[in-house]
């Protein structure tokens, strides 16, 4: 439990521009009883963040029009809006990079931008399971 | 070597053991979104576009190795390496290569869609 919620009861975003892999993360979080929203790109996920107040956003790094890092930044930078109510999401929401380079130097890049933590892609369902029990349980 | 043998069981299994029937949704939107980027990284290879092919092969490497497809997607890691490092390979051969093991796993989902796993 975090903050009273259940695992099944946060509310998770998905930011990730590849349709398998939104579909095969969606089907490991719905095994939680999670139920994502999925952005495609980082300005569909700040769009979305400021319309509903996440838990946890699993952020993959590479996509189109804005990516992972880009926007962790600017989530990060949100403090004014989200005290006045203006940007839903918590500036201090928990950011999973989900990168296929998990080398030192890409992690340092994550850490950098304000991600909390990292997860090797593909995404396995252990690996979730494992990211939910660290950040939530 | 069989069709089959192009998609990793463990991962093909626990896709429907997460999913049930809807598993196949994942495979259909492989075959969509890959058959583009398969396009788009022949085109980019014949124009000799590093930054297009190391997008299209991360793409391919990267949905592939979700659905279990795990030697295509280890061919297109060497060609978006290669991209990403500006390594002199001869791509086209390689995008042959990735290419023929790409049929393969398209007829193993083929199967998968006939066997009712």
């Amino acid at each position: 439990m975090t903050g009273g919620k259940i695992i099944s009861d946060l509310s998770v975003l998905v930011v990730e521009d590849n349709e398998v892999n939104q579909k095969v993360t969606a089907a490991m979080l719905q095994h939680f009883g999670i139920t994502p929203d999925i952005a495609e790109n980082g300005q569909v996920a700040i769009d979305l963040a400021a319309q509903r107040q996440y838990d946890l956003i699993l952020m993959d790094c590479q996509m189109p029009v804005k990516n992972g890092f880009e926007t962790t930044t600017f989530i990060r930078s949100q403090n004014t809006a989200h005290e006045s109510g203006e940007f839903k999401t918590s500036s201090e929401v928990i950011i999973i990079a989900m990168t296929a380079n998990a080398s030192p130097a890409d992690v340092e890049v994550c850490m950098e931008c304000g991600m909390n933590d990292f997860i090797a892609k593909p995404v396995e369902l252990e690996i979730i399971t494992e990211i939910l029990n660290k950040w939530f349980a | 070597m069989s069709d089959m043998e192009s998609l990793d069981k463990k991962v093909v299994d626990e896709l429907y053991g997460l999913m049930g029937e809807d598993y196949l949704s994942v495979y259909e939107a492989f075959e969509r979104s890959s058959n583009n980027s398969m396009q788009e990284l022949e085109i980019a290879i014949e124009q000799k576009d590093a930054i297009k092919i190391e997008t299209n092969s991360h793409t391919l490497k990267g949905s592939s190795a979700n659905i279990g497809a795990n030697k295509f997607s280890a061919l297109c890691k060497i060609i978006m390496d290669a991209a990403r490092n500006n390594e002199n390979i001869d791509y086209a051969l390689h995008y042959n290569n990735a290419r023929q093991e790409y049929a393969s796993v398209i007829n193993a989902i083929k199967s998968l869609r006939q066997s009712n796993h």
